[in-house]
């Protein structure tokens, strides 16, 4: 049975009976940073055979609040268009849903760029970005903020299955491992990083943002 | 009985006016409190903030439910699923804190100005900020709604606040200490905060 692990700055009450629970509080922003965005890289870029990118098409930056500028993903776009594979527009996706609106009919589509996950374009990503949600480090508010010159949301697909997907937008990070081997790698290395892993209830049908790709192509 | 103070017009209190506040609030409490969600990970972008007033700090508790907040209703995606949990942060009032305070903010619900979206909450702070009296809540926020209530617990407090607001706030009785009520199906609940029960 498949579930989605979401990745957390805390780990949730253990007992369900438990009211409150102290903890010590996590001040890092919340980010897979430096080499354990790289050992997370190579695991997945070695067992992984698809990733995507998406970019929804009315879209604002949640920090400077400004919509983005589509021109100025192009330098990223074409260093891998060379990995390129598909690119569709979709209601739904990883973390994504469109609304319906009265005439039973999709509202907001997002664009889904389907990449082959090969050792050049991870080392391609690792030249581009140190963090899993491509964001940048800026000086004037001395942290990692959204970044808006690039594309994001990166997801990897193993075996048309989704196996991590991110949205950058929402920060957030779900795992969706088949053995109990997968599911172990991804919670030795976010425990270096402290963060843990929660556990959601079963993947059912579309929910819990579980994709696949034959459902696409 | 008990009863509830409603802001009709929270967002009037604002620089002079949060600054007497602020004073009033931090001479007659002894605890305030910050909220972060637990899976909403936008919201923990207030590290440098946290560090700042790291020498402050209480204890920090995980709970299923807080003013305003619900947990097995709030998810980062929007789906009802997850068990979900909040983080509540306390901290000691005292006159340095509320000189951080008066330093990086200019109203109860930490905004901040953009020249696009005029005010925006500000995530580089905590939000939903709480004050305690003698263990029992006092004023409670909820920034995402840009909510306040006050408790009043002596005459004088209720003075105060008659003088501070003029006519922009209305009076609750509630039945019991817990009231719940719906905005977008949600159940807002949790109205009266005793924090004995979180080790105080």
């Amino acid at each position: 049975m498949k579930r989605r692990y979401l990745l957390s700055k805390y780990k949730p009450l253990l007992n369900s009976k438990e009211n409150f629970k102290e903890i010590t509080p996590n001040m890092k922003n919340f980010n897979v940073i430096g080499e354990n965005f790289k050992e997370l890289l190579n695991y997945l870029f070695s067992n992984c055979n698809v990733i995507s990118f998406s970019n929804a098409y009315v879209y604002e930056d949640i920090y400077t609040r400004k919509l983005k500028d589509k021109k100025d993903f192009n330098k990223f776009s074409k260093d891998i268009e060379k990995y390129h594979i598909k690119t569709f527009d979709t209601p739904y996706w990883h973390c994504y849903f469109a609304y319906l609106n009265e005439n039973e009919e999709y509202e907001g589509y997002i664009q889904v760029s389907l990449y082959k996950a090969t050792e050049e374009l991870k080392n391609i990503i690792l030249e581009y970005t140190d963090n899993l949600f491509f964001e940048i480090l800026s000086n004037e508010y001395n942290r990692y903020i959204v970044n808006p010159k690039t594309l994001e949301d990166i997801c990897f697909f193993k075996n048309d299955e989704l196996l991590l997907g991110t949205s950058s937008m929402s920060k957030s990070c779900s795992i969706y491992p088949n053995t109990a081997k997968e599911l172990n790698f991804f919670k030795n290395l976010f425990e270096k990083d402290s963060y843990s892993l929660i556990t959601p209830r079963e993947i059912w049908d579309k929910r819990n943002d579980y994709i696949c790709l034959k459902d696409f192509l | 009985m008990f009863k509830e103070y409603r802001f009709t017009n929270p967002h009037s209190i604002e620089n002079g006016k949060y600054k007497e506040l602020l004073d009033y609030l931090f001479q007659e409490c002894d605890v305030l409190s910050f909220c972060e969600l637990g899976s909403y990970q936008l919201w923990f972008q207030a590290e440098n903030f946290m560090k700042k007033i790291e020498k402050f700090r209480i204890k920090s508790i995980q709970v299923k439910e807080w003013h305003g907040w619900f947990s097995p209703l709030i998810t980062c995606t929007g789906s009802t699923d997850f068990d979900t949990y909040i983080i509540v942060h306390f901290y000691k009032c005292c006159e340095e804190l509320k000189n951080i305070l008066l330093e990086s903010t200019t109203d109860l619900f930490f905004t901040k100005y953009d020249s696009y979206y005029n005010h925006t909450i500000d995530f580089s702070i905590l939000q939903d900020i709480c004050f305690f009296k003698n263990n029992k809540i006092f004023v409670v926020t909820l920034t995402h709604e840009g909510m306040c209530n006050f408790y009043p617990q002596s005459d004088f407090d209720l003075q105060f606040i008659k003088d501070m607001l003029k006519g922009t706030y209305c009076e609750i009785e509630l039945q019991h200490s817990k009231s719940y009520y719906s905005i977008y199906n949600y159940n807002y609940n949790y109205n009266c905060i005793d924090i004995t029960k979180y080790g105080f």
